[in-house]
């Protein structure tokens, strides 16, 4: 019975999967519907979940008489929760059943017919917790265990061992990423940043070494949906490209979904940049300052209640005006910093409480100063607070985790400290997330609420202030169990249902799969999805300079979408090596972007677009001894077309197809590490294909002649006449840097030295080419640097 | 071989990653820009004339490099117009050319702008025939309707636009201090073409219910009394060329080069236009009948 009511509802639940694939279709399909049937389609949704959740409840009772075990897994030395710790449970009779710890250390056992057990925990370079347990009948036990780190740690543990993450670990569309990866890829600063490793995977496009924009498999910035602890970072990178708003320092983990996102992550169509924090130490205060020339940095971390409550806090400030442009022959007029904080706080066994706050600022100009024209700064300032709470509550058999959050974006442009041009996207953020397990399946389901609000001044010296406040409410269930079909496939399966009270789309049914196929040294996993977004930013790329992103509300009868449909193949011949490649396609609807004009001014009408990503990754990653390495090669190409009936007029043609401006065919990354006696050597080789740029005719000016003018006092407007757009390439782009580091141990504390040259070979890779002047501004030449960190531990 | 073929492409990478230059600019042989036009009833006339740049326009009070004539097709009369240098409200410099001299209907112009290359843009205007503007008597007993009709006569080759213009007085709120303005309608493309000329009906109800919205959109302004004044028709006659390709001269559309343009060699748009107007006060029942309030007669 209870098997025909898994296959019931995985029928069900694989029965809406015919979404995403025929999304299109499907979407036509809908819209050719009054509004009444898709609310009762919304309807029948929430039904199901109803249903699905009633059936776990069910569950929970007819499980009775079975026992189950669960619990937090953390570092013993620290206090920090440990992630992938493997937990097993051996009957007397031999029989084994097994949990792997989640980015909370988390595990969960259930269906335990009562009896004796031996329990084991156990995690690369720690100590395993061993014990024999004597579970009753119906009895909920929950134990937390702490595991004490090794001595040392040898490095053929690390070879040997299945890396939990790695630069070849990508399964369908999702990545690991953790501070000791970051730690590789050479960057100015001995404490490295995540921006750094996130501009060396393939698929992901960045302008330069500036400008902070991040461009995942096809997808615009303002479409990756960004968290840190739950809480939304709407423009997370710095205007410097080797930093964003995460130091490595701060990172337990974090999830990177180039595509095929799950359901928690909603609200944004190409990717999912999910950092997870680390608690701060539980035991003892540790504090470590660096200086480099580009940032200082101060971490901190202790206990506020010893073994019981934490805090950890990160503060860093660009040197560049101090440092770095004293020596670097090239304007870097660029100010950034950013500053984070969070509290732990373990309530009781079964409960914890976090609550994380953030801070960033940029300032800095991206064009380069001329006599007739005045440079423009851009700025844009993060505001992020946020309280979790997880919870294994004892009478019922789920994890909860309750989400608070409110997120602030402040983005703006001008002449310095003058902007003209603001927008602000805000809002509220609530959700509950809950994990149950049942039978063969784990069942992830939960709600949110959420309330985005843009406020904008979008005016400038070219065009009249246009001020807007738009302000949506959204909620949104989801249920999203993973089946473990055999021992060596797992099928995750989403339904999420959305609710947009008072808008003309009210709601919104999506559904998304992954399927993940594991024997030996293979692995085979494929995604597919639908996704929707009602905010976005505005760039106006015909222009590279500008990075200003302008904050919009999508039009609510035509929110975008997108869906994606990937796969991937993993294989590992050897312990120290891994080969993958995946494969991805995205299409894109309702894609909003900046109106194509002749005038040379920022605008904010809107242009409606649709496109389409087609691409591949192939990745290869080696570990041997104290050696390491990856090679990545990214291909992609991305196609926009649009419908504006007035560029009919000078292209001939209404219907614009064309490649935008970070459409970079080809990406090429090798990474190398070494540790050589006391030394470590890192370096990066990155090279990318020319990016589109729009070819110009020239400039003259405009008068609209709409009747009798008198030529001698009618205003008029600047105008570029412009070529077919982005039909100009950039040349290529490579870069070589290079970081020797070594560590000096004094007593209870540590120096860290780092010695690096940042474009070794003084490749002049072009960053912005300045349409209106023809003048052009590089990225950073070969720039050595020296770098220290001082550290308590 | 494969070793071989490997290195080559290898090679062939490399050489290309290496290439640092980039041309940003599209070959234009076209030199220039102008906006102007020449006016029946004005003796002086003008040019605005842009030299087509590489950098973005920045007009600097220099002379530039153009010779302006015209030529009048029929008699074969060439004219030499002066540069001069204007400075509009936002200080910026201007380019415009002028020539003294009084044009005649259905004499044809060809303006040349002549770079000293050789490079020249130039365009043809012929002048448009004079009209006659009449106010015809209103139908003022027709029901839940007001239309002011006025006669067109003439064969205006176009009409690019269409300004009326009603004098409304108001009052400010909370007091008896009385204030005028002026509410601008577009009626170009509205005419109706009939024998010996165009016919304009001016729908006073429409009007009147979009100058209401403005008065409400006024806090200073009580929308109680809304006072008709008169209503100015002003008539822009053009040349046969001067028609929008989209039928409105948004210049959201227009701006895109070529889009409304009679040069050839360049862009922009020269041609010959004049204005006609009429004052007028329509009958009292009509103005009553649109809406508005007659004050003191009511």
């Amino acid at each position: 019975m209870k098997g025909s009511l898994d296959s019931a509802l995985l029928s069900a639940l694989l029965a809406m999967l015919c979404c995403p694939f025929r999304m299109p279709l499907l979407l036509s399909y809908l819209r050719s519907f009054s509004q009444a049937p898709v609310q009762r389609l919304f309807w029948l949704s929430c039904a199901a979940m109803v249903l699905a959740i009633s059936s776990l409840a069910g569950a929970s009772r007819a499980s009775a008489q079975l026992a189950s075990i669960r619990g937090f897994v953390s570092d013993y030395s620290d206090g920090e929760a440990l992630t992938s710790v493997n937990v097993l449970l051996e009957s007397s009779g031999g029989d084994l059943r097994g949990s792997i710890t989640d980015s909370d250390g988390i595990y969960s056992i259930t269906r335990i017919p009562p009896g004796v057990y031996f329990l084991r925990a156990s995690y690369i370079g720690y100590t395993s917790h061993v014990d024999t347990l004597r579970l009753a009948a119906g009895e909920r036990v929950t134990l937390n265990l702490s595991l004490e780190p090794l001595e040392t740690v040898l490095d053929e543990l690390v070879v040997e061992a299945e890396p939990e993450s790695g630069a070849a670990r990508v399964t369908a569309g999702q990545q690991v990423i953790t501070p000791r990866d970051i730690d590789l890829i050479p960057t100015p600063d001995v404490s490295g940043d995540l921006a750094s490793y996130l501009t060396a995977l393939p698929g992901v496009v960045s302008l330069g070494d500036r400008g902070g924009q991040l461009f995942i498999r096809g997808g615009e910035p303002s479409h990756n949906l960004t968290l840190i602890d739950g809480m939304y970072v709407h423009q997370p990178s710095h205007i410097l490209g080797f930093y964003s708003a995460f130091p490595a320092d701060i990172i337990r983990q974090a999830d990177i979904y180039a595509a095929g996102h799950g359901s928690p992550y909603s609200g944004r169509i190409a990717s999912v940049i999910d950092v997870k924090s680390r608690n701060g130490n539980k035991r003892e205060y540790d504090a470590s300052v660096s200086v480099s020339p580009f940032v200082s940095a101060v971490q901190f971390e202790g206990p506020l209640i010893r073994g019981r409550a934490s805090v950890i806090g990160s503060l860093r400030q660009s040197m560049i005006r101090q440092f770095a442009q004293q020596y670097v022959p090239q304007d870097l007029p660029y100010t950034f910093g950013d500053a984070f904080a969070k509290v732990h706080l373990i309530i009781s066994q079964t409960s914890q409480l976090s609550v994380s706050g953030l801070y960033t600022y940029d300032t800095g100009a991206i064009g380069l100063p001329s006599e007739d024209r005045i440079l423009e700064e851009v700025g844009w300032k993060n505001y992020a607070l946020g309280a979790r709470f997880v919870v294994l509550p004892r009478a019922l058999p789920f994890v909860a985790e309750v989400l608070f959050s409110y997120s602030r974006l402040d983005t703006n442009q001008g002449p310095p400290g003058e902007p003209v041009r603001w927008s602000r996207p805000e809002g509220f953020s609530y959700a509950v997330n809950m994990t149950s397990f049942y039978r063969r399946a784990e069942w992830h389901w939960g709600l949110y609420w959420r309330a985005p609000q843009i406020t904008s001044s979008l005016g400038g010296i070219y065009q009249n202030l246009e001020v807007g406040y738009s302000r949506r409410h959204k909620a949104g269930l989801y249920i999203e169990p993973d089946f473990y079909i055999t021992p060596e496939l797992k099928a995750r399966v989403t339904l999420i249902g959305e609710l947009f009270p008072g808008q003309d789309d009210k709601s919104i049914l999506e559904s998304r799969l992954r399927l993940i196929w594991a024997r030996a040294d293979h692995e085979v996993s494929a995604a597919a999805g639908a996704y929707h977004q009602e905010i976005f930013g505005l760039n106006d790329r015909r222009d590279a300079t500008n990075v200003f992103t302008a904050w919009r509300s999508a039009p609510t009868t035509s929110l975008s979408r997108a869906v994606h449909v990937l796969a991937g193949y993993r294989y590992s011949p050897s312990p120290g090596l891994e080969l993958a490649v995946e494969g991805f396609y995205k299409s894109i609807g309702n894609l909003f972007i900046g109106e194509w004009t002749s005038f040379p001014r920022f605008t904010t009408r809107l242009q409606r677009a649709d496109g389409r990503v087609i691409g591949m990754d192939l990745r290869a990653e080696f570990r041997h001894g104290r050696l390491y390495g990856y090679v990545n090669y990214g291909l992609s190409s991305v196609e926009y077309e649009a419908k504006q009936s007035s560029i009919g007029l000078w292209f001939g043609q209404d219907r614009l197809r064309f490649r935008p401006p970070h459409d970079r065919r080809h990406q090429l990354n090798l990474v190398g590490n070494m540790r050589a006696g006391l030394y470590e050597v890192s370096a990066r080789w990155n090279f990318g294909s020319g990016r589109p740029f729009n070819l110009v005719y020239g400039f003259d000016g405009f008068v609209n002649m709409d009747g009798y003018q008198d030529i001698f006092t009618v205003p008029d407007d600047q105008r570029v006449i412009y070529g077919p757009p982005f039909s100009g390439i950039l040349p290529t782009y490579h870069r070589l840097d290079v970081t020797v580091e070594r560590r000096f141990i004094m007593g209870s504390g540590s120096i860290t030295a780092q010695v690096g040259a940042i474009n070794l070979y003084n490749r002049r890779n072009l960053f912005a080419l300045d349409l209106f002047t023809t003048e052009r501004s590089y990225q950073l030449p070969f720039v050595p640097t020296v770098s220290l960190r001082f550290e308590t531990r | 071989m494969r070793s071989l073929c490997f290195l080559a492409v290898l090679a062939a990478a490399l050489l290309a990653g290496c290439t640092e230059s980039v041309d940003t600019r599209l070959r234009l042989d076209r030199p220039f820009s102008l906006y102007g036009l020449i006016n029946p009833k004005a003796d002086t006339h003008g040019v605005r004339v842009f030299e087509i740049q590489s950098n973005i326009m920045l007009i600097r009070p220099e002379p530039i490099d153009a010779k302006v004539t015209t030529v009048v097709v029929q008699t074969g009369a060439r004219q030499v117009w002066q540069d001069s240098l204007i400075q509009l409200a936002d200080g910026d410099f201007r380019h415009v050319f002028w020539a003294v001299f009084r044009a005649r209907a259905d004499e044809t112009y060809r303006l040349d702008v002549t770079r000293s290359d050789g490079e020249t843009a130039w365009a043809v205007t012929t002048i448009p025939g004079p009209v006659e503007l009449e106010v015809l008597e209103a139908d003022t007993l027709r029901p839940g309707v007001a239309i002011m009709p006025v006669f067109v006569h003439g064969a205006p080759p176009s009409m690019p636009r269409i300004d009326v213009e009603y004098i409304v007085v108001g009052f400010a709120e909370g007091g008896s201090d009385p204030i005028f303005k002026s509410v601008l309608f577009n009626y170009a493309g509205r005419p109706k073409q009939q024998d010996g000329g165009f016919l304009i009906e001016i729908d006073m109800v429409d009007d009147y219910l979009s100058v209401r919205e403005l008065f409400d959109q006024d806090d200073s302004v009580t929308n109680d009394v809304i006072d008709l004044v008169e209503i100015m028709l002003r008539v822009h006659v053009g040349d046969a060329n001067w028609v929008s390709p989209i039928g409105a001269f948004d210049a959201d559309f227009l701006v895109e080069p070529g889009s409304f343009s009679n040069v050839e060699n360049g862009f922009g748009y020269f041609g010959s236009a004049y204005v006609d107007s009429v004052v007028f006060r329509p009958p009292l029942a009509l103005i009553r009948r649109a809406g508005f309030h007659v004050t003191g007669k009511n």
